[in-house]
């Protein structure tokens, strides 16, 4: 064989960066491709963390002062023989997977499990990774943050990026300290995920504070937080100075009208915001309304999510207008809104001039045969739609047909709607991907849209399953 | 332009095939239009001319940005870049080095591609077959490696 520099092996090896069985049987071929393969083996073994010979092996790495954490509770951790190579070091990422599956290791050494000794174990695990770590840049917690061992190694570490912290019930005003405190001082973290089970309108003030700030966070999460009424008001007011966040996650948080006026007053003032999720939330129609008015004065967002708000036709209308004038947004999100055959009407008549949005996404509407029908002239005119998700709109055999007739740009179609969509989807080339599951297109719909699906290269079908 | 292989031969290509080659890329911006012939001391002839049949090939293909996504892993290879690997292993690794050095970046994901493809589901024994490489692990060694790794390969 050839000599090859070994940047030209780790091009080689990283295409087969998740076949793991492969690169054991590479790590074992000769010294030169275990010193390549190693890295690339350990940059995201999360997956095998069920398996406890790969935490005794991480175990191996403590130190004297980490295998100290484990003294209360009897265990000794293995401590021979000594690893070939720090692999700690090379770990990228540590998801909650790692913190589940320690109970697990635990079995496994006939040890007795619970709380404190499994957050002793996870402890000194995390003291590892940050102690020998050269390269981690995704890391999950949770009220292990409190933790002084712990936290003093966030606080001088410099590789992570991102950041999840979880928090089963409240957070404690303990753990909100020493996050605000890290946040403070940290200038590497771009991306924060917060995630409660229950009402977290403190924390998240307390959050919002710091980060006023804050010039490094580009992302934040605040899945679930359910920060309500006056939660919504001081995040508005964040939005309308804060000038580096870039996406913004909201999901879930009670967001009620007055909420969705306030952030959509935001909206219009905030320069930097490209993605808005607003799911789950009942902004109400004069919210909605709001947030659709603030879509003709932002020429910034170009993601919003809106899935699960309740949109009445009256909104969607609104919306539509504000689609005609907008030329930034790409992606929308109005899933599971029941919108209905009128507010998919005003929807449509918008898709025909907007020439903008690329991803649309339109599951559980309940658009019916009508609704189909209208989609049909406006994908006839529409030339940016790439992505559309029709999932569960009753669209039935007619409706399919419609849409059809449009995709095939007014070919003559004869035969039941799902026969005469794959006849369209022959045709149809901008179009790269289409959800229509749960539509109840008709009986030849399976086969033709098989056929179809031989002929359009560009297209990719989800879910044909149905459950009629 | 023109182009010399290690023994001299002369090759002329388009400006714009030569330019799938970052390296040429670069040189052609710094120096500009000339005649005289760019001297690639690398790279042999009938190398060469693959690398020049890959690149006129793929001539109007967008151009990959060298950060994109390295951890994008794809198999699917499409017929015209098989048939092109389709050579003895020698050819093969003398156009990763050629890739490698004349930076043309869907090349060389090409051949490595390739040589990949050809690791998948072999035992180490099988690869060292393949590439005829020799085993430098002691025996202890060898065992260490497998003990602390032998995770990876139980599901």
């Amino acid at each position: 064989m050839i000599a090859l520099p070994n940047e030209c092996h780790y091009a080689i090896f990283n295409n087969l960066r998740n076949n793991h069985k492969s690169l054991f049987s590479c790590a074992l071929v000769n010294r030169q491709w275990c010193r390549i393969i190693i890295p690339i083996l350990w940059s995201e073994p999360e997956r095998h963390f069920e398996n406890p010979k790969l935490i005794r092996i991480l175990l191996l790495t403590l130190n004297a002062e980490e295998q100290a954490l484990l003294i209360p509770f009897k265990i000794i951790p293995p401590s021979h023989p000594k690893p070939l190579f720090e692999y700690t070091s090379y770990i990228t990422s540590i998801k909650t997977y790692l913190y589940s599956r320690v109970e697990n290791w635990l079995h496994y050494e006939r040890y007795k499990t619970g709380n404190e000794v499994e957050n002793a174990i996870k402890c000194s695990l995390l003291a590892i990774f940050f102690r020998t770590s050269k390269n981690l840049n995704h890391l999950s917690l949770y009220e292990i943050i409190c933790n002084p061992i712990i936290f003093e190694n966030l606080y001088n570490n410099t590789t992570v990026t991102s950041m999840d912290l979880y928090i089963v019930g409240g957070f404690k005003s303990e753990a909100m300290d020493k996050l605000v405190k890290f946040l403070d001082k940290n200038p590497t973290l771009t991306s924060l995920k917060l995630v409660s089970t229950q009402r977290n309108y403190e924390a998240v003030k307390t959050l919002l504070k710091t980060l006023n700030n804050n010039t490094a966070l580009n992302s934040l999460d605040l899945h679930n937080n359910k920060i309500g009424t006056e939660g919504g008001k001081v995040l508005a007011e964040f939005l309308c100075r804060n000038t580096t966040l870039i996406s913004l996650s909201l999901i879930n948080n009670y967001l009620g009208s007055a909420e969705g006026k306030a952030l959509a007053n935001a909206l219009c003032k905030n320069s930097t915001l490209t993605s808005l999720n607003l799911g789950s939330n009942n902004l109400g129609s004069e919210g909605e309304k709001a947030l659709a008015n603030a879509l003709y004065k932002n020429s910034i967002l170009t993601s919003l999510y809106l899935r699960q708000n309740n949109l009445g036709s009256e909104v969607v209308k609104v919306l539509a207008d504000a689609l005609y004038m907008n030329s930034t947004l790409n992606n929308l999100d109005l899933g599971y809104n029941y919108i209905g055959s009128e507010g998919g009407k005003a929807l449509t008549n918008a898709l025909c001039t907007n020439k903008t949005l690329t991803s649309l996404n339109l599951s559980y509407n309940n658009f019916r045969t009508e609704g189909g029908k209208l989609l049909e002239g406006a994908l006839c005119m529409n030339t940016s739609l790439k992505d559309l998700n029709l999932q569960s709109n009753r669209l039935g055999p007619e409706g399919g047909k419609a849409l059809a007739d449009a995709l095939y740009l007014h070919y003559n179609n004869i035969g039941s709607g799902g026969r005469a969509l794959a006849d369209a989807l022959c045709k149809n080339t901008t179009l790269t991907s289409l959800n229509l599951s749960d539509n109840n297109l008709g009986s030849e719909r399976e086969k033709a849209l098989a056929d179809a699906l031989c002929n359009n290269i560009t297209l990719t079908i989800r879910n044909l399953c149905t459950y009629e | 332009v023109k182009l010399t292989s290690s023994e001299g031969t002369e090759f002329i290509i388009d400006r714009k095939v030569a330019e799938k080659s970052v390296l040429l890329k670069n040189m052609l911006e710094d120096v500009g239009e000339s005649d005289m012939a760019i001297p690639l001391p690398n790279v042999t002839g009938p190398i060469l001319n693959k690398v020049i049949d890959y690149c006129t090939h793929h001539r109007d293909d967008p151009f990959v940005s060298q950060e994109d996504d390295s951890k994008k892993v794809s198999d699917d290879i499409d017929d015209w870049d098989a048939e092109f690997c389709k050579v003895d292993q020698g050819t093969l690794f003398e156009l990763i080095l050629s890739a490698n050095y004349l930076d043309i970046k869907p090349l060389l994901d090409l051949t490595c591609k390739t040589v990949a493809n050809m690791i998948k589901g072999k035992t180490p024994d099988e690869i060292r077959k393949t590439f005829n490489i020799t085993n430098d692990f002691t025996p202890e060694e060898e065992e260490h490696v497998r003990k602390e790794n032998e995770w990876c390969e139980e599901r």
